[in-house]
């Protein structure tokens, strides 16, 4: 499912950095979907997915004279999509603490897996192993396998060294793997 | 099961079944292309088309050579001034000291002659021409003598000898016998 990558992806970036607005359209429109797939798995129970697409498009173009096409431009929108999901999680959590609520967490509570268990996706593969990985094993295993990206830029996505990511993908695979077998079996 | 050197070092590389599992779920739950999504995203980035940052344009600061420039006229301007007030003639017919004095008065009602250093007005006043103004070097002594002016009455040492003077004349006649 990764993008395709031709001169578009060399010259469009290129273009929407000088300012054109039709460039930068294009590319939104060529990724908006991939993006706005793994940032739903990142939601999971808000439904707010569609807002962190729209907030990390806006920034890409505000920042697109940052962006190093030594990657693949969409790489850098998951890298972007990402810390806009990861800020979005860190101010609701200070929006809780200042709010001191006293409703409890359903994750929190039952655990992750019980909760995408609990729920009518619970079949779907992809929603459990949202629920049972961990943020950066779950973006990992996303990014290797659904949007076939390399090693090197899955560490650019998740700011951290390759042989981290190897040790992320090789625990988030152990954990996938009865999951996968189960979903199967369950399938059949 | 792998030994995990043995996993780490193909980078990741999950076996067929789990990587095939994994990709056809994903496009099973791929979502459709939204058109409002995308027309709210056209819509704030054309919004925030004028807030990119970047390079903006900045005003040229000022070289040193002009600012340089800028404080010796402004150094210039405020010697004249001192030097106006300073320079004005101490026959001012009476009037304070400052741009006033510096005006020739009528002498018996009579109109001031035809001078290149003065003007008269509709209105009867006399008023200095250009020629009357002070060239630089006048100015530059007149600050240099207010400099020294000012500095002489700070520290001026008083005349010991008519002081002493002063006291013998003072004690004679405390001395005196009437």
């Amino acid at each position: 499912m990764p993008s395709t990558s031709g001169d578009d992806e060399v010259h469009l970036p290129r273009q929407a950095a000088a300012g054109c607005i039709a460039s930068f359209e294009s590319l939104a429109r060529r990724h908006q979907v991939s993006v706005l797939q793994y940032v739903r798995h990142l939601v999971r129970h808000g439904g707010d997915a569609e807002d962190i697409v729209q907030e990390s498009l806006v920034r890409a173009w505000r920042r697109i004279g940052t962006y190093d096409p030594r990657w693949a431009f969409s790489t850098w929108l998951f890298a972007i999509a990402r810390r806009s999901w990861l800020n979005q999680v860190r101010s609701t959590r200070r929006r809780r603490r200042r709010e001191s609520t006293a409703a409890v967490d359903p994750i929190m509570a039952h655990g992750p897996a019980a909760v995408a268990i609990a729920t009518e996706r619970a079949t779907r593969l992809w929603d459990v192993a949202a629920a049972e990985l961990s943020e950066p094993e779950f973006s990992a295993v996303w990014l290797r396998y659904v949007e076939d990206r390399s090693i090197a830029e899955i560490a650019s996505v998740l700011a951290r060294p390759r042989a981290t990511v190897k040790v992320i993908l090789f625990r988030a695979r152990r954990r996938l793997e009865p999951l996968v077998r189960d979903l199967v079996a369950w399938s059949d | 099961m792998p030994r995990p050197e043995q996993a780490r070092r193909d980078e990741g590389r999950a076996n067929g079944s789990l990587a095939s599992v994994l990709r056809r779920e994903a496009v099973a739950d791929r979502p459709a292309f939204s058109e409002p999504l995308h027309d709210r995203i056209m819509r704030r980035v054309t919004t925030a088309r004028w807030s990119r940052p970047g390079p903006k344009p900045v005003l040229e600061p000022p070289p040193a050579r002009r600012l340089g420039d800028v404080i010796a006229a402004a150094v210039s301007a405020a010697a004249v001034v001192v030097a106006l007030l300073m320079t004005a003639s101490p026959d001012g017919g009476g009037a304070s000291r400052g741009m006033r004095a510096t005006v020739p008065t009528p002498i018996d009602g009579t109109r001031a002659a035809e001078s290149p250093s003065a003007a008269v007005t509709a209105s009867g006043d006399v008023l200095p021409t250009i020629d009357r103004l002070p060239t630089l070097e006048e100015i530059e002594e007149s600050v240099n003598h207010g400099v020294a002016s000012l500095a002489a009455s700070l520290f001026e040492v008083p005349d010991w000898t008519a002081l002493a003077e002063l006291d013998i004349t003072a004690g004679l006649e405390a001395t005196a016998v009437p």
